[in-house]
């Protein structure tokens, strides 16, 4: 009789060997994969920490020089100057004399927006009560060499819009009756003092306010910031609190150990350094962030991020 | 017998994703790091150059400053394009403000405007024009001696030149200004009336007329100062004849040493009627006949013959002598006699005619524009 055998089907299955050498090679690839994945996170970090320390001294190293580029030496714009801090007058905006008026005290600027895009007033934030400017008095001679700034502070803003003598009319020449409309105002300011006799219709004006930059430990987490406060006559108290606008810094030190936050030199116009405010010709910056965290680029040790920038800023208004 | 091959299942489709994923996020974590450094470093070139555009312009604009613009109205807008090294470009607007004033604002860009790749700059600068302060005793101040005779004429009195509009009367001052009138002035001709010279008064003896800084300084300014700036220099000894405007295709020629501008004033004007040059004659000079007009600075003595006519400042180191039908100045004359050795004298048909209104002309047309004093640079936003 013959028998009928009928076909095992092939069981499918691994031996021992075999799993255990797929469950050794997946171990050595899922610990590479591991390792890969920490590094590229440990990178990611340290890179963000790097980027966010680098924006934090450009933010100072852009700021500080778009102030100081504009300070007058000679006009005593700088008050006082350390290695680590400095207070001066920080323009913010300028502008042209429509009208001078000196029984009522007014000075009226030229409006914004002018068609032929002369840029005449133009400020950060538009000025307001008890900040100061400074208006250019021709005096007596037709020369440039007695010419002053004189300075008074801003007692009452008003805007006047429109073609009129209250405001800026067209017949000064300055604005045209387009410029003239409701939305582009011309600014009153009474002022105090009076403005001089002998400031005419078209002398440029200046805003500015007395600002200190300096480093300063910030009590709130005890790190070393850029920090920043106004002042402003008549307010109370006159000068802000202190506040951070960069950072964190490294900590305060003296200049010649090099690793200061912030450092200010101070060159005059031979470049020898100089401690004399109304000679100072150009300002060396040297800002100097450190990171929050540690940072692990190479996979070596951590450390703490340190970075630095120098700039050097030539003063514009010299003369 | 066939053997069914039955699929062999394994791991390698996902080992091959996870690994993409890996390099994938490995890749991104680098392109992001390189990126950020990118855009940063771009950004700061951008605004760098940007910044040097703008600055560009405020020199460019001062150094190539043209004097008949010091004789625009307020409000008046000039309009200049630079295009800086590595491709960014400024542009410039003047404006005409009230006074001695012009109100600069240049405008420095990098990149395509249009899109976000792009940087601007903005900065203004107040300039002024730096007008030396003559002073001016008497419509012909001497140090020496004078002596005018024939037809001559020697007036104090504040008239304006010939048909020039605009012109406002000023107070009148001495005709003759020197630091000795009895033995120093001497009038043929007319001693009896003395009405060859007019002022108020029409002599006038002061010790400022001897002193040589009257002559050669200027409050803010001296005679070297102005004659640094002067746009014609004459060598010393030259006679110059037949001064006159030079027009060539409809523009003032400057560089024509006998044109000196035109004085005259038309109705439609004249391509030289607001040329008004600093004249620097480096030693003795001799003009006979034509036109001109400026300030006219002569190291050595100025002789003036044939009708010469100017209009503006004359100040000569050395002795004036106008005769034969002579000159006609309007204006102000100074004669510093450095030597004391002859007499200026105004002979013949000469005139001298002081002009205030002729000499501010002059000073503000032949001024360059400085940066006013301390704060006339700005940063715009």
């Amino acid at each position: 009789m013959l028998t009928t055998q009928t076909a095992r089907p092939r069981s499918a299955g691994f031996t021992l060997v075999e799993l255990l050498v797929v469950m050794v090679l997946m171990g050595l690839v899922t610990t590479a994969m591991v390792k890969l994945l920490l590094r590229q996170t440990r990178f990611y970090n340290s890179t963000n920490e790097l980027i966010q320390t680098r924006q934090q001294i450009r933010q100072a190293a852009f700021m500080l020089p778009s102030d100081l580029r504009a300070i007058s030496r000679a006009g005593g714009d700088i008050y006082s100057m350390t290695d680590s801090s400095i207070d001066f007058r920080s323009m913010f905006g300028s502008s042209v004399a429509c009208v001078i008026n000196v029984g009522k005290l007014w000075i009226n600027t030229v409006p914004q927006k002018l068609a032929k895009g002369s840029a005449m007033t133009n400020w950060k934030v538009a000025p307001s009560v008890n900040d100061s400017v400074a208006v250019y008095d021709d005096a007596a001679s037709t020369g440039v060499r007695d010419d002053i700034w004189t300075f008074h502070r801003i007692a009452l803003v008003t805007q006047v819009a429109g073609d009129n003598a209250n405001g800026c009319s067209s017949t000064s020449g300055l604005a045209q009756a387009a410029d003239l409309v409701a939305g582009n105002p011309s600014y009153q300011l009474t002022v105090s003092p009076a403005p001089s006799k002998t400031a005419n219709v078209g002398a440029a004006i200046r805003f500015f306010r007395h600002v200190h930059y300096s480093l300063y430990r910030w009590a709130t987490d005890g790190k070393w910031y850029l920090g920043y406060y106004d002042c402003l006559p008549n307010r109370v108290p006159s000068c802000a609190t202190i506040q951070p606008i960069a950072g964190p810094l490294q900590p305060y030190a003296a200049s010649v150990t090099g690793t200061s936050g912030l450092q200010f030199t101070y060159y005059d116009s031979t470049g020898v350094v100089t401690a004399n405010p109304a000679l100072v010709a150009r300002f060396s910056v040297v800002v100097r962030g450190q990171g929050q965290t540690l940072i692990n680029l190479t996979g070596g040790t951590a450390v703490p991020l340190r970075d630095s920038v120098r700039i050097e800023v030539s003063v514009r208004n010299r003369n | 017998m066939i053997r069914i091959r039955q699929s062999e299942r394994g791991v390698a489709l996902l080992m091959a994703l996870s690994a993409i994923v890996l390099i994938g996020v490995v890749v991104a974590g680098i392109l992001f790091a390189v990126t950020q450094d990118y855009r940063v470093s771009d950004n700061n070139l951008r605004q760098a150059r940007a910044t040097a555009a703008a600055e560009l312009g405020l020199g460019r604009i001062r150094t190539e400053w043209n004097l008949a613009d010091n004789n625009r109205v307020t409000g008046d807008t000039i309009v200049r394009s630079y295009t800086a090294p590595g491709g960014a470009t400024c542009g410039v607007i003047v404006t005409r403000l009230p006074g001695p004033y012009f109100w600069v604002v240049s405008e420095g860009r990098s990149g395509d405007a249009t899109s976000r790749n792009s940087a601007r700059r903005r900065f203004g600068m107040l300039m002024r024009l730096d007008t030396p302060d003559i002073p001016f005793i008497g419509a012909l101040t001497g140090r020496g001696n004078i002596l005018v005779g024939g037809s001559a004429t020697v007036n104090g009195k504040d008239a304006a030149p010939t048909g020039w509009p605009n012109c406002v009367k000023q107070a009148d001052i001495p005709g003759i200004a020197m630091s000795d009138t009895t033995a120093g002035l001497k009038l043929p001709g007319c001693s009896v009336g003395k009405s060859c010279v007019d002022g108020n008064p029409k002599f006038l003896q002061t010790l400022a007329a001897a002193d040589t800084a009257t002559y050669f300084v200027y409050g803010n300014s001296t005679y070297q100062d102005l004659a640094a700036t002067a746009g014609v220099v004459v060598p010393g000894g030259q006679t110059l004849n037949g001064m006159g405007p030079s027009v060539v295709a409809g523009a003032c020629a400057t560089s024509v040493l006998t044109n000196w501008g035109d004085p005259n004033r038309a109705i439609i004007p004249g391509a030289c009627e607001s040329y008004m040059p600093i004249i620097h004659a480096l030693g003795d000079l001799h003009i006979s006949g034509g036109s001109g007009q400026g300030i006219l600075l002569v190291d050595g003595d100025l002789e003036l013959t044939g009708g010469f006519t100017f209009v503006g400042v004359i100040i000569v180191r050395g002795t004036l002598r106008s005769t034969g039908t002579g000159a006609h100045v309007t204006g102000g004359v100074m004669a510093a006699n450095v030597d004391l050795d002859a007499d200026n004298t105004v002979l013949g048909n000469s005139s001298i005619q002081y002009s205030s209104c002729a000499i501010s002309a002059v000073m503000s047309g032949s001024a360059y524009p400085k940066q006013a004093k301390q704060r006339g640079w700005v940063d715009l936003y």
